[in-house]
């Protein structure tokens, strides 16, 4: 712990200066020491209770299956926790959980949930190191419990304490009467979605600040963090710009827990900016491992945001990938987000990314399956039966390949 | 067990707290909407509508919806979609088309799934099928929704004079599903349009 401790520490009298540095952040990265040990054990009955809940929710996690089966990526993941940490991190357990939906959660007990929808969105190794840091920081600040114990007399928390506890009553009892599914079910939806456990505002923006602190002392460049909410700012504008509608920030709410996404994207560039200046380390975006960690899953993680039909964020995440040039994959996902659209016009602009897809060297056999059937749509027969050909050669045994070959035979 | 479901859903129509459930013979009968008819070999429960189903919805349980459930779209139009939604929605499930290739009618009731946020959704085999007295499309998948347990599906569909005909099965994987897919294929096979 003496040695972490020391990573969190930017040293005496950087107060003053970050003073100057720091025009809007609120929380200073210098001031955040862990609370808390390698080897934690919940202190009161309070404490205890909530852990026996969590336990039991994390066994019902491990069996899900939603849970993302890759040891390859977890490693990498748990690579960049331990890096950011500088130590072994035996009191955090990672969880990568398929779910389209950009976000990470941190539970009391030391489980970290890291969904694919984040994977999907971050480009580089620092991002990813950003969002880690910051959920590490909800552990080692105790955020989660002092949230827990503001919320233990009321209504929402207790239910969701209880349910839990019927996870583990029913679920691994092998007992399957109604309630017991139902319990589950709404379990399992508060620990992915962490209704309960959304941290108060002060709470975001201290763990905003302790992550910051953890990326700059482990040598990523600390501007990952504001870059990866600009992204997503940018992302969310065309969203709302592709359904007809102005884009608002929810975060803006009185009611939110979460601070307003710009004013969060500048406390971190300016927090940033603090610490460039006063650190002499040369710092690394990680990007190279990051794409070569991702590209196995770079496919699955694709398909789960098209298949949203979001086709403002859609584009947006394809297009943003494709400037490092297009690759078959992305033009088979830019032609998938235009046929789930089916708008005026789009039946050619899929047919058109199909059509190139078709011509790189990485298309995915999908992708010519979907330049068959728009080939058949616009009446071209041959080139339609050619490319249906060419996907059942390329995947004889596709789980459609049934409904193609019935296609062929008409 | 249809009994015990019986007693409970009727006590809470009796509190009148909840929407009622509605017993089905076995015996011929019409289901979502006017065109479709079909011959279950059992008694079913006909669900209350929910918020998402449209007009040309219905949705039987043998066991309780959690754990199986069969539902029939009855002839969905054309410019229609399977579930409703806003104009605004960031999610959609595309519209409906009479043109629809094998590969977007797919796409199209994938979509149903994943708009609702569930991510883990595998299409484990898309085949032609007989379905009221033509070539449908039958396709079985499995998906995961967020209560951690995993559904198998299988549903037929077919596109008649422009309008949507569907009937699918589902249930968790450990039992239910499997139990219900002979009488689904009964029914698939004695369906027929009503017109």
């Amino acid at each position: 712990m003496r040695s972490s401790r020391r990573h969190f520490m930017l040293g005496a009298g950087g107060c003053a200066a970050c003073m100057s540095g720091l025009a809007s952040a609120r929380v200073l990265p210098t001031d955040l020491d862990p609370l808390i040990d390698v080897g934690y054990e919940p202190v009161d009955a309070d404490e205890r209770g909530m852990w026996q809940s969590m336990e039991q929710i994390e066994e019902t996690i491990q069996a899900s299956p939603q849970l993302l089966n890759s040891p390859q990526l977890q490693g990498y993941t748990a690579g960049i926790i331990e890096r950011l940490l500088g130590r072994e991190t035996p009191d955090l357990r990672l969880y990568l959980i398929r779910s389209a939906l950009f976000n990470a959660s941190m539970f009391p007990t030391g489980m970290m949930i890291v969904n694919t929808g984040l994977m999907a969105r971050v480009r580089n190794e620092a991002q990813l190191a950003a969002v880690l840091g910051h959920e590490a920081g909800h552990y080692y600040r105790k955020h989660s419990i002092e949230r827990y114990r503001s919320l233990r007399n009321k209504t929402a928390a207790m239910a969701w304490v209880g349910a839990a506890a019927n996870v583990g009553a029913g679920a691994y009892a092998g007992g399957a009467n109604g309630s017991n599914w139902i319990y589950a079910a709404s379990a399992i939806n508060t620990a992915v979605t962490m209704s309960v456990f959304q941290m108060s505002r002060a709470q975001e923006e201290e763990a905003d600040a302790y992550g910051i602190s953890l990326m700059s002392h482990s040598g990523y460049s600390p501007d990952a963090a504001s870059q990866i909410w600009k992204q997503l700012i940018e992302e969310r504008k065309a969203s709302a710009e592709e359904r007809d509608k102005r884009y608002s920030d929810r975060s803006r709410s009185v009611l939110s827990t979460h601070p307003p996404t710009e004013d969060r994207m500048r406390d971190l560039a300016d927090t940033a900016a603090f610490l460039a200046k006063r650190g002499d380390q040369r710092v690394t975006d990680g990007r190279a491992e990051w794409l070569a960690a991702v590209a196995p899953h770079r496919a699955m993680l694709l398909d789960e945001q098209i298949k949203l039909n979001d086709p403002g964020a859609s584009l947006y995440l394809v297009e943003s990938l494709a400037q490092d040039g297009w690759t078959g994959l992305l033009r088979y996902n830019e032609g998938e987000i235009y046929r789930l659209r089916a708008e005026a016009g789009d039946h050619e602009k899929a047919a058109a990314a199909y059509a190139a897809a078709t011509t790189l060297p990485d298309a995915p056999s999908e992708a010519w399956r979907a330049h068959g059937y728009a080939q058949l749509k616009a009446g071209k027969v041959e080139d339609g039966r050619h490319a249906l050909n060419h996907y059942l050669a390329m995947n004889p045994e596709a789980k459609d390949a049934g409904v193609v070959r019935y296609t062929l035979a008409q | 067990m249809r009994l015990r479901i019986a007693f409970v859903l009727g006590a809470f129509a009796l509190a009148g707290c909840f929407p009622t459930y509605k017993l089905v013979p076995a015996a011929e009968t019409h289901v979502a909407g006017k065109d479709l008819v079909v011959t279950p070999g059992n008694e079913w429960n006909q669900l209350p509508k929910t918020g998402r189903e449209t007009q040309w919805d219905e949705t039987w349980t043998l066991n309780g919806p959690l754990l199986d459930s069969l539902a029939f779209v009855g002839g969905l139009p054309e410019g229609k979609s399977l579930l409703t939604q806003k104009k605004k929605d960031d999610r959609k499930v595309p519209i409906f088309r009479a043109d629809m290739t094998p590969q977007d009618l797919v796409s199209m009731m994938e979509a149903s799934y994943r708009v609702r946020g569930i991510t883990v959704f595998d299409i484990e085999s898309v085949d032609p099928a007989d379905f009221l007295g033509g070539k449908g499309l039958r396709v079985h998948y499995q998906y995961a929704p967020n209560d951690g347990m995993a559904r198998k599906g299988v549903c037929v569909a077919r596109v008649v004079d422009s309008k949507l005909y569907v009937i699918k099965l589902e249930g968790l994987s450990s039992h239910y599903f499997d139990a219900s897919v002979p009488e689904f294929d009964q029914m698939v096979a004695s369906a027929r349009l009503d017109r």
